[in-house]
């Protein structure tokens, strides 16, 4: 593989590494990394995860990516699809079925992997940025567990404390009232850098990207950001040319994700 | 005596939207939203409407919104997806010129379903506590004790439209829906809904459904008040098995949302008139007219 990885190509393929098999997994709208993660761990070491492609409803779509996870193609190579009323059923309580991964984003993250997507600003409802909305950030509250994406790294997006829980990430709160089997967010892959929790329930930086140091992370980040390991940060590992190749010649044949704008 | 034909056109079925009523509205995203009748709703200056638009709405909302037809907006999620925030939406909530009720994805489909069965109430299962929405809008997020258990749980009220409009590509004139590609929650707001409007790109022969094709009915002709044919019913949201999104529409909306108002829904006087504006070579630029181009790769 001679052309450079681009980013989005490099964050696909980190959270296709953290998809398991026969897992069933889901993403929401403008998830063209997430889409493509799923499909290429499909491919990869992981042919019986199971995953929705978003409020299209289309499950175990092969269709070559997208920009829009609701696009009806991606039904056109689907084993099944889901109505939205399938999707909310199956979302508040999947875990019991399987073991369930959302994998989202959202305008804040803070320490905790709390999520907020309702706006920017804590007197509500006079929001200084006015968001979408929660959308489907809820089914956090179900899911096994999740992982969180994000395609800008700066310190309006990781804040100390999220302004609106719209996804709760490790807190109190979810210790009090969701299914000790839902565990919340277990990574976080950024433009930048790679994030876990410690035992604490607060964000670690587990590896930056190639061509970024861990004092940039840093300075981009509105916390604290301990190490994972003792040492230097690693960096995260790159895709294999097996990866890529299948990436490229059979989940993103169109190129959608080298085109992808990251921030 | 014939079977009632339900078809109408697009003036008659805006018509049976009146002020302050609560309407919902079909698709995701920029898919299968019901824009022609949108767009005579904007330009007859409906006023004060209640929405409770899809969960993951954007353009339909954007332009009644922009149309200042919105007094209330039941909000999951509005935005235009990859194209970013919907700006009318954002200046109208931050100026407080609507009213945003947070609700999420479970509200809407759970309210509508509640609707659909005739039950008063859905209650949730523990979890959606743990998050923040409820303190945002706790009189649609209420409690309820369960009398088997004793636990208490969030419960969302059954949300019943006073009118419902979806997009269909294809439908009879009896108004048998066919939801060919995806169904999202257009279903449910046709089974809720007190008066349920269907828009469609094509209406297929009486005798099509009972032609073997009973299961391809999404649903039935007795829970459709109205159908509008036209083509490019959609326009610029994409129709399952017809056409695809519009980007280049959505793209110039984001550049100049005024400007895109006025050429294309306060100007043109119908749909016709819309579509001419729109102009032959883009129309056929949305058509996706290879079935094989999506078919995807063997997985074995």
């Amino acid at each position: 593989m001679t052309e450079t990885i681009t980013t989005s190509e490099l964050m696909a393929v980190t959270l296709a590494r953290g998809l398991r098999n026969e897992e069933w997994g889901a993403c929401g709208a403008n998830s063209q990394i997430p889409m493509a993660a799923f499909q290429l761990a499909r491919l990869m070491h992981a042919p019986d995860l199971n995953w929705l492609s978003g409020g299209g409803g289309a499950i175990n779509s092969a269709a070559p990516l997208v920009k829009s996870t609701a696009d009806p193609v991606t039904l056109d190579s689907a084993e099944h699809s889901f109505r939205l009323e399938d999707i909310v059923d199956f979302e508040l309580g999947g875990w019991r079925k399987a073991p369930t991964v959302g994998i989202f984003g959202g305008m804040q993250v803070d320490r905790h992997g709390n999520v907020n997507m309702v706006g920017i600003g804590r007197d509500y409802p006079k929001l200084r940025v006015r968001g979408p909305g929660t959308v489907g950030l809820v089914f956090a509250a179900y899911f096994t567990r999740t992982m969180i994406f994000v395609q800008r790294h700066d310190k309006r997006i990781f804040i100390d404390e999220v302004d609106h829980v719209s996804a709760p990430g490790r807190t109190a709160a979810r210790r009090e009232f969701c299914d000790p089997h839902s565990d919340g967010p277990q990574l976080v892959v950024t433009p930048l850098a790679v994030l876990d929790f410690g035992d604490d329930d607060t964000l670690r930086l587990k590896s930056v990207h190639p061509g970024h140091t861990p004092d940039e992370v840093r300075k981009r980040t509105g916390f604290d950001l301990p190490s994972s390991t003792p040492g230097e940060v690693p960096l995260t590992p790159s895709p294999t040319d097996e990866e890529l190749t299948m990436l490229r010649e059979r989940v993103d044949p169109g190129g959608v994700l080298r085109r992808l704008r990251l921030d | 005596m014939n079977r009632r034909s339900k078809v109408i056109d697009v003036a008659s079925a805006a018509d049976l939207v009146s002020d302050g009523d609560l309407v919902a509205i079909g698709g995701i995203h920029a898919h299968a939203s019901p824009m022609p009748i949108i767009r005579e709703l904007a330009r007859n200056k409906r006023r004060n409407l209640r929405l409770l638009p899809n969960v993951s709405a954007g353009l339909p909302v954007e332009v009644l919104v922009a149309a200042g037809a919105v007094a209330e907006v039941y909000t999951a999620y509005v935005g235009l997806e990859d194209f970013g925030l919907a700006p009318a939406f954002r200046a109208a909530a931050e100026s407080s010129t609507i009213v945003v009720h947070d609700v999420d994805e479970p509200f809407t489909i759970y309210g509508l379903k509640a609707a659909a069965a005739n039950l008063p109430f859905m209650p949730l299962p523990r979890g959606h506590e743990a998050t923040g929405t409820r303190a945002l809008s706790p009189d649609l997020f209420r409690t309820v004790v369960d009398p088997y258990s004793g636990h208490e749980h969030v419960a969302i009220p059954a949300m019943r439209p006073d009118v419902g409009i979806v997009h269909a590509p294809r439908c009879d004139r009896f108004g048998n829906v066919f939801l060919d590609g995806p169904i999202y929650q257009d279903d449910l707001i046709l089974r809720a809904s007190k008066t349920a409007i269907v828009v469609t790109d094509e209406i297929v022969p009486d005798d099509y459904a009972r032609s073997g094709r009973h299961k391809q009915v999404t649903v039935p002709s007795f829970m459709v008040s109205a159908v509008v044919a036209l083509p490019f019913a959609a326009h610029p949201t994409s129709s399952a098995g017809h056409y695809g999104r519009d980007e280049r529409m959505l793209e110039e909306y984001v550049r100049s949302p005024e400007e895109w108002m006025t050429r294309y829904v306060n100007e043109p006087q119908d749909h016709h008139e819309y579509l001419e504006r729109v102009g032959v070579q883009r129309l056929l630029g949305t058509l996706r007219v290879d079935p094989t181009a999506h078919a995807g790769r063997s997985e074995a």
